[in-house]
């Protein structure tokens, strides 16, 4: 049992639970829709589904909209709403991403397909997508990373790719935009790299993992401070902040999970929150104090799930809710 | 690399595949230098490593791959050539080896046939992809400080390299004020930030950091694949 005493519990009648009749692992909530979620499966096979919910929050209830629920090959490994409102429409942009990148139109009563991304040169194939980010300062761009050692950056409007860079040495794990034209990613190789669209000739290296072999497996670029980011490593029970300032030594280690740690989010609307979750089945939100802790840091908040939470996301729209995925659940926490 | 002479080779006995075995759950993987002294193996690390990964690691499957795996394989093939640890990363349960020695042994004339019925597919497929030509560029990495222990010396297709001020770019030359840039044009674009500072540059956090890294275990095996081949891939 936690010691903190800064700790509390995050009771039953602050989550709301919904039941998928498969395993989910992609979450997004909608900025556009604010009652609107997106989920995937996490189907070990070519069929997998994507549904939309709608979350109400006065009657704590999540129902499915089995009308927007629609096919997808392949678990998706990040679903992301569009980030800004579109104008004039009441209809969602969708991407996810897996075999390829792919964008949907979330209507009010049906999802079309719209597009399907393609960088590979010489094949009807892409190498498959292990996540991506939309730039939400300029939502014509979205950078996806693949295990053929590649980051992308997309033309969504002419469905182009802008960009490839060779960004790391092994498999890109994950991708986050910082800005209108920087991004980082981490990968296999252990590395933390930081890249600028106006000198594509360079990227910065401003963490490696301890231990060589040890691959990063997810990155958070906090946005309420862009100098700092969250990376986890496989197998560890660490979350490490960096200050992008300071490479290569993490201004903080978080080591308060039992478990593996699997997913973390920086709050949307605090500097200094970011909530982790993890094999351990807790979800924990902490808050890093503006001088290093000789005793270590301890979360503020913890939640315990049934079993190992997959994923997380804070909602940006509504940032009281946080959403976690557990085996065939996804719950919200209310904080 | 341990020393040669002496050292036993060939197949693997099933007391040692038991010795291997404890030694790798008591200590986890990892580490193989230290792993035939510690399970009293009269085997060189590497022979250690590739009889867990291939055999003894309990998640591996058996059997015969299924319709599924044969066609992702496929695909991933045509993706990746024979890169069989990159192939077998996305087969869960299948490792490299078992990758390699069924693609040798039966994709080979099959792909050819395969070919074909692809071709069917593909003017079937009223999605069809959009596939257009650009360039694929490889940024140089740096580092603004010193370089990992580990690093050094060890890759010989080590695609890092020091600081490097020769030519002009839109970062700042001055090491220490590259990221102003990045800052500078966040504000560009006022992007919300409250300028909250929650870290200061205690020195005993970087002397802890310093310390770590004294320590770490510069041995260890690469498994580094040549930049060339994944260039002639991209490009052919």
């Amino acid at each position: 049992m936690e010691n903190s005493t800064q700790e509390s519990h995050l009771r039953s009648e602050n989550s709301v639970s919904y039941e998928s009749p498969y395993p989910i692992y992609g979450m997004s909530f909608s900025p556009s829709h604010p009652h609107r979620l997106a989920l995937g499966s996490f189907i070990e096979e070519y069929t997998n589904r994507v549904d939309i919910l709608s979350f109400h929050p006065d009657t704590l209830s999540l129902t499915p909209n089995p009308s927007l629920s629609f096919d997808h090959p392949y678990p998706p490994t990040k679903l992301m709403f569009h980030p800004r409102k579109p104008p004039s429409s009441s209809s969602d942009l969708l991407a996810t991403s897996g075999d390829y990148l792919r964008l949907w139109e979330v209507r009010d009563n049906s999802v079309e397909a719209v597009s399907l991304f393609n960088n590979s040169k010489t094949s009807e194939f892409c190498a498959p997508l292990t996540s991506f980010d939309w730039n939400d300062i300029d939502p014509n761009r979205i950078a996806t990373s693949s295990i053929d050692t590649t980051c992308t950056i997309w033309d969504i409007e002419r469905t182009l790719v802008e960009t490839q860079l060779i960004a790391h040495d092994k498999e890109v794990y994950d991708i986050a935009w910082g800005e209108a034209r920087v991004f980082a990613s981490v990968s296999a190789d252990g590395s933390v790299r930081i890249f600028d669209l106006r000198d594509k000739e360079h990227s910065t290296i401003i963490y490696e993992s301890p231990h060589p072999d040890t691959p990063l497996l997810r990155l958070a670029w906090n946005k309420q401070d862009l100098r700092y980011m969250a990376t986890i490593l496989m197998d560890s029970n660490k979350v490490v902040i960096l200050d992008i300032r300071s490479p290569t030594t993490p201004v903080a280690e978080l080591e308060r999970h039992r478990g593996s740690v699997n997913a973390i989010a920086w709050a949307p609307h605090s500097s200094t929150h970011i909530c982790s979750a993890g094999d351990d089945t807790q979800a924990l939100i902490w808050d890093l104090p503006t001088l290093a802790s000789p005793t270590g840091i301890d979360p503020v908040c913890m939640y315990s799930a049934g079993c190992e939470i997959n994923q997380l996301q804070w909602s940006a729209v509504q940032p009281e809710w946080i959403a976690i995925a557990f085996a065939n659940k996804m719950q919200l926490l209310k904080v | 690399m341990e020393g040669s002479s002496g050292v036993r080779k060939g197949a693997w006995s099933q007391i040692e595949d038991n010795l291997l075995r404890d030694c790798v759950n008591l200590h986890g993987e990892g580490k193989w230098h230290l792993v035939p002294k510690r399970a009293g193996l009269n085997r060189c690390r590497k022979s250690c490593r590739l009889r867990w990964l291939n055999y003894l690691k309990p998640n591996i499957k058996r059997g015969d791959f299924s319709e599924d795996e044969v066609d992702l394989m496929i695909r991933l093939h045509k993706l990746l050539g024979n890169r069989w640890s990159l192939i077998a990363g996305r087969l869960p349960g299948r490792t490299s080896n078992d990758v390699k020695n069924y693609w040798n042994t039966y994709m080979r004339r099959k792909v050819h046939s395969h070919k074909k019925d692809n071709n069917i597919e593909k003017q079937a497929d009223e999605a069809k992809p959009i596939v257009k030509h650009h360039e694929v560029i490889k940024p140089v990495p740096r580092t603004l400080s010193k370089t990992s222990p580990w690093l050094q010396g060890k890759f010989v297709n080590s695609s890092k390299v020091g600081v490097s001020e020769e030519g002009a770019t839109s970062i700042s030359g001055s090491a220490g004020n590259w990221w102003e840039t990045l800052l500078d044009d966040k504000e560009d674009n006022a992007v919300n930030n409250n300028n909250t500072c929650f870290f200061g540059g205690a020195d005993g956090e970087f002397n802890l950091w310093s310390e770590e890294l004294t320590s770490i275990d510069c041995d260890f095996v690469t498994q580094g694949e040549s930049w060339s081949d994944f260039l002639l891939d991209l490009q052919g």
